[in-house]
């Protein structure tokens, strides 16, 4: 990352949490133009909480979050997706009663992403040509791998800055899980910058430019994937290997 | 045997306009999760604006149709600003929600009465004339034409629902809040649209119930709301398929009722049906659960 461009995403000291307890003790991350930031830590431990206050839907109740050098600390969950923070959830919270393109319709509902919906679809059916497949098809009809598909697609159609995915292996056999990886490096080959989320190091190292490690709510180690995933204690933790 | 085409058009009139009322409470229960019981006083002041649009302006009823669709669309959104938002969120509010619409409806109805005087008012038709259709049934244009409104408007809805941005908005915000959210969606935004479309819909009904009723008066709101509710009780609350079928099957069952043992059963056999439906089917057609639902 060059330090004229300035990081797209910057967390600053980022506390939160649910009623009295606090969750995340003072996060801090980087994540740069065309960056891949990979997120490990334990269940339990707060990545879904970074990302869910990172994008609105829990509130900070101290710190700092930047997106391209606009505060977005205060704002709504809708204000902060419209500036290009798209989230894709984890358990893929998808529209159950609605059709698979009716999903990828509402992921391309800012008016800018809307005039360019059809050319959208054709992108995201190109990645994902299952999609296309089953677009007639209610959402809850669709088999785990395929939900995925479809949240990440859907995450697709809307006009990104950053791109944080949450978990995208969770629950997966490991064949699709394989799958997957192969779309999220073609998404990150388009030079869209990711923030993922994951429990385990196993699938990670091919994509990530850097990878933080998340624990009990702070950030505990950071450095590139050949430094991390070389390294023996850590392996043990992430990699589930004694 | 010989009434049942009689029964079949009775019911088909009164299923189309039941599903209109219905689908105000549906869409609103679908997105806020509260039964907002101001309709029944919107489905009486859509009435009385066409009323005066029509007989008292002189213009096509069908443009008192569109008029009091907005009209009272934008008084429902008012409700919302006024006697919704400020509660929703907190303690209680889904209870404190149909208490506060059930008193703006109540003021509204009372509103009607000191403007427009408690007598009974006449509307005009949409249309005149009628033709006899085999040994016992005599259809009047004019309840052909507010089934064929009724459908268009429903037709319209499901256009607007399936087709357009925001109409795919109301339907995410109902099924998965934060994936709305997260997708850039106003939840607000989106709350008030759909105060203001299913007060609309209140008002078209009433429109058309007035139409091919006997007369128009400040309380009628009162038993087609409760209707309504059985309705939207009956086709699984928060189901917009589930509440169309739900009206028809119960506008066929009233005008069963009506035609085999006289008008003053309607009301009686409607609440034991809904009594029977709670019981062996708490979820109502659609048959989602409570849980589900949450």
């Amino acid at each position: 990352m060059s330090a004229e461009a300035g990081p797209v995403l910057a967390v600053d000291g980022l506390r939160a949490g649910y009623g009295e307890t606090e969750v995340l003790h003072g996060v801090s991350l980087r994540v740069g133009p065309g960056e891949t930031l990979v997120l490990l830590g334990p269940n339990g431990h707060g990545k879904t909480t970074l990302l869910r206050t990172v994008s609105g839907l829990v509130r900070a109740r101290a710190g700092e979050v930047a997106l391209a050098g606009r505060p977005l600390r205060g704002l709504p969950p809708d204000r902060i997706a419209a500036l290009g923070l798209i989230q894709i959830p984890q358990g893929d919270l998808l529209y159950g009663e609605m059709t698979v393109q009716e999903n990828l319709l509402m992921g391309a509902y800012l008016p800018t992403a809307w005039a360019d919906r059809e050319a959208r679809l054709e992108r995201v059916h190109a990645i994902f040509p299952r999609l296309r497949e089953r677009a007639r098809q209610q959402a809850r009809t669709l088999s785990g791998g395929e939900r995925r598909m479809l949240a990440i697609g859907r995450g697709l159609m809307a006009d990104a800055t950053l791109l944080m995915v949450d978990e995208p292996s969770l629950g997966l056999a490991p064949v699709v899980i394989d799958e997957l990886y192969d779309r999220i490096a073609e998404i990150k080959a388009s030079g869209l910058p990711i923030l993922l989320v994951e429990e385990s190091a196993r699938r990670v190292g091919a994509i990530a430019d850097r990878i933080a490690l998340l624990e009990n709510g702070e950030i505990v180690r950071e450095g590139p994937p050949s430094e991390l995933l070389n390294d023996p204690a850590l392996t043990a933790t992430y990699l589930g290997i004694a | 045997m010989s009434q049942i085409p009689l029964v079949l058009y009775q019911g088909a009139v009164l299923g189309a306009i039941y599903a209109l009322m219905a689908l105000g409470f549906t869409l609103i229960y679908g997105s806020l999760r509260f039964l907002n019981l101001s309709l029944g006083s919107l489905f009486t002041l859509g009435a009385y604006v066409a009323w005066v649009v029509s007989a008292g302006i002189g213009l096509p009823p069908l443009v008192g149709l569109v008029v009091a669709f907005v009209l009272v669309g934008i008084v429902g959104a008012g409700i919302h600003e006024v006697a919704v938002r400020p509660l929703v969120g907190r303690p209680g509010w889904e209870i404190a929600t149909i208490i506060s619409t059930l008193a703006v409806g109540i003021v509204i109805q009372q509103l009607i009465q000191i403007v427009w005087g408690p007598r009974n008012q006449g509307m005009p038709d949409l249309m005149s004339g009628s033709a006899r259709v085999g040994p016992v049934l005599v259809v009047q244009y004019q309840r052909v034409a507010v089934v064929v409104v009724a459908v268009a408007v429903m037709a319209a809805l499901w256009w607007l629902l399936t087709r357009t941005r925001h109409g795919l908005a109301i339907r995410a915000v109902a099924q998965n809040r934060d994936a709305a959210l997260l997708g850039g969606v106003s939840a607000n935004r989106i709350f008030l649209l759909v105060m203001a479309l299913g007060s609309g819909l209140a008002a078209v009904s009433g429109v058309l119930l007035s139409t091919v009723m006997v007369s128009l008066n400040p309380t009628v709101g009162l038993a087609y709301a409760l209707r309504g509710l059985v309705v939207t009780l009956f086709g699984g609350l928060g189901s917009i398929t589930g509440t169309l079928w739900a009206a028809f099957i119960i506008g066929l069952f009233e005008s069963f009722v009506a035609v085999y043992f006289g008008e003053g059963w309607k009301l009686p056999a409607l609440f034991v049906f809904l009594i029977v439906v709670l019981v062996v089917r708490p979820s109502g057609l659609a048959g989602v659960s409570a849980e589900e639902r949450t």
